[in-house]
């Protein structure tokens, strides 16, 4: 199985709030960061198949009552210009 | 047509104070007094709280008007406004005092009706002022002193200059003044570590602000108590630490909860790994969860970073080997019983041959679900039994079965 890598993305509707946005499949989330860092299976699942795969412990303590960190490493500049 | 005021004259020359009252009057004013003395225009200002005063320098009696009114302005908060004669105007040294004195406003004799409309506007202007000013302030005052979460000052000598009432009960004093006179030394009486509080004050000397600064604290009547420290350094304009300001949260229950937590884990842990058979949790696609010490040596070898029992148990668990498992081959070639739980599930035992090195032993398998019931692994338990290897697989499969086994 394979997680999505959500970033942070300036959307362009009207309401110009942050949300996240998949570095892989481009899906997008209206999730805080801490909603993003607690991800249950079923909501992390990436289709992509560059997107990485879940560690089998990650996915054992998920299965456990336990959730996926679902945060791209640079989340913050992902998808800032420049 | 504006709310009329209710003034306090203070004038010993009686044609002073009738021109004084009479303009007062004449203006739709409300005329307390007049005061010939200082200390009797005092009593009259804190008995009657007028809503400004008008205030000859030269009294009769002990007390002249800068002192007088320098004790209206401090005790009662009222606006006074002095008056004085022409000569008395060009005295520098009297008005240094005059402006020294708190007084708002300034007219010299002979008051017109102008000066005198000009200062009551003035007077009006700085009551609102100050009644908004003390309306902000309580409403300030009312969250410091609502507040669930303890808030203090204290100055970087070790006292405590302020604080608010949960913080004082958080450490057991019954009120904000009890705590403040009662603590001298914040590093001997509050911090259970030495130095701790001097930690603190280095970390805010070198980054003004230092947040979740965890420490066992003593309340007043000596239990210790986690807290959780949010520190802000006021500096002077020289960049010297005035003092800080701590926002702090009681975290005891957390703590204790974390540790009793740990405890436990550890216990499961130390369980597992006193037994000598190898037992293992592993996912369905046989990747190792979790893995006692005997299980470690035997895969790794005694050498194996991994075989060295660390001492932080949630670090333990968090770094369990990841190998596939297990390497070993039935004793007849065919599936072995972790093969046929895969196809099968459900219970399954037999014996086996472990890879590398061939080591004899009975496997037993048994289902792992989740809280839900789905099974999602299998705890293996690898026994060395170097005679049940030998028997009958059947026999055994009832042996080593979970649910009928017996105690070594
Ligand atoms: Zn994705
Ligand atoms: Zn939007």
């Amino acid at each position: 199985m394979r997680k999505h890598q959500f970033a942070k993305i300036d959307c362009n509707c009207t309401r110009r709030a942050t949300h996240l946005k998949c570095v892989f499949c481009g899906v997008m989330e209206y999730r805080s960061l801490d909603e993003a860092r607690r991800m249950t299976l079923g909501q992390a699942e990436c289709q992509h198949p560059d997107a990485p795969q879940v560690p089998p412990q990650e996915k054992f303590r998920a299965m456990m009552g336990g959730s996926l960190d679902c945060l791209a490493p640079d989340y913050d500049t992902h998808f800032k210009p420049d | 047509m504006t709310q009329p005021l209710r003034v306090l004259v203070a004038e010993d020359d009686s044609v002073g104070a009738a021109l004084l009252c009479g303009l007062l009057v004449r203006e739709g004013h409300m005329v307390i007094g007049p005061a010939a003395m200082g200390e009797e225009a005092v009593r009259l200002a804190r008995d009657e709280r007028p809503d400004a005063v008008l205030m000859d320098i030269w009294l009769a009696g002990d007390m002249n008007g800068v002192e007088a009114t320098r004790a209206i302005t401090a005790d009662f908060d009222i606006p006074v406004i002095l008056v004085t004669g022409a000569t008395e105007a060009t005295d520098h040294d009297l008005m240094e005092q005059v402006v020294g004195s708190g007084a708002l406003g300034f007219m010299s004799k002979p008051v017109t009706g102008d000066a005198l409309r000009m200062n009551l506007r003035i007077v009006r202007h700085h009551t609102r002022l100050h009644a908004r000013l003390r309306d902000s302030e309580q409403r300030y005052r009312s969250i410091f002193d609502n507040a669930v979460v303890g808030i203090y000052m204290a100055d970087p000598e070790g006292r405590y200059l302020v604080s608010n009432r949960a913080f004082a009960e958080m450490l057991g004093w019954s009120g904000p003044g009890d705590l403040v006179s009662g603590v001298r030394s914040i590093d001997a009486q509050v911090y259970e570590v030495p130095g701790r509080r001097q930690e603190l004050l280095a970390r805010l000397r070198a980054e003004g602000t230092v947040a979740g600064f965890v420490s066992q604290v003593y309340g007043r009547d000596g239990d210790l108590l986690w807290v959780s420290e949010h520190c802000t350094a006021v500096h002077d304009w020289a960049g010297e630490l005035l003092h800080y300001e701590g926002i702090v949260v009681n975290v005891t229950a957390r703590i204790e909860a974390e540790q009793r937590w740990r405890t436990t884990l550890g216990i499961l842990r130390s369980t597992i790994d006193a037994m000598p058979d190898h037992v293992v949790l592993l996912d369905l696609e046989r990747n190792v969860i979790m893995a006692n010490a005997s299980w470690v040596r035997q895969m790794c070898g005694a050498g194996h970073p991994d075989a060295a029992p660390s001492a932080d148990m949630a670090g333990q668990v968090e770094g369990a080997v990841m190998v596939r498992c297990p390497e070993c081959m039935s004793e007849d070639g065919g599936p072995t019983p972790l093969d046929r739980f895969l196809r099968e599930g459900g219970h399954q035992a037999g014996p086996v041959r472990l890879l590398p090195g061939g080591e004899a032993c009975t496997c037993s398998v048994s289902p792992y679900r989740a809280p839900e019931g789905t099974v999602i692994g299998a705890v293996l338990v690898l026994r060395h039994d170097g005679e049940g290897c030998l028997a009958g697989s059947e026999r055994l499969a009832a042996r080593a079965d979970m649910t009928g086994r017996r105690g070594v």
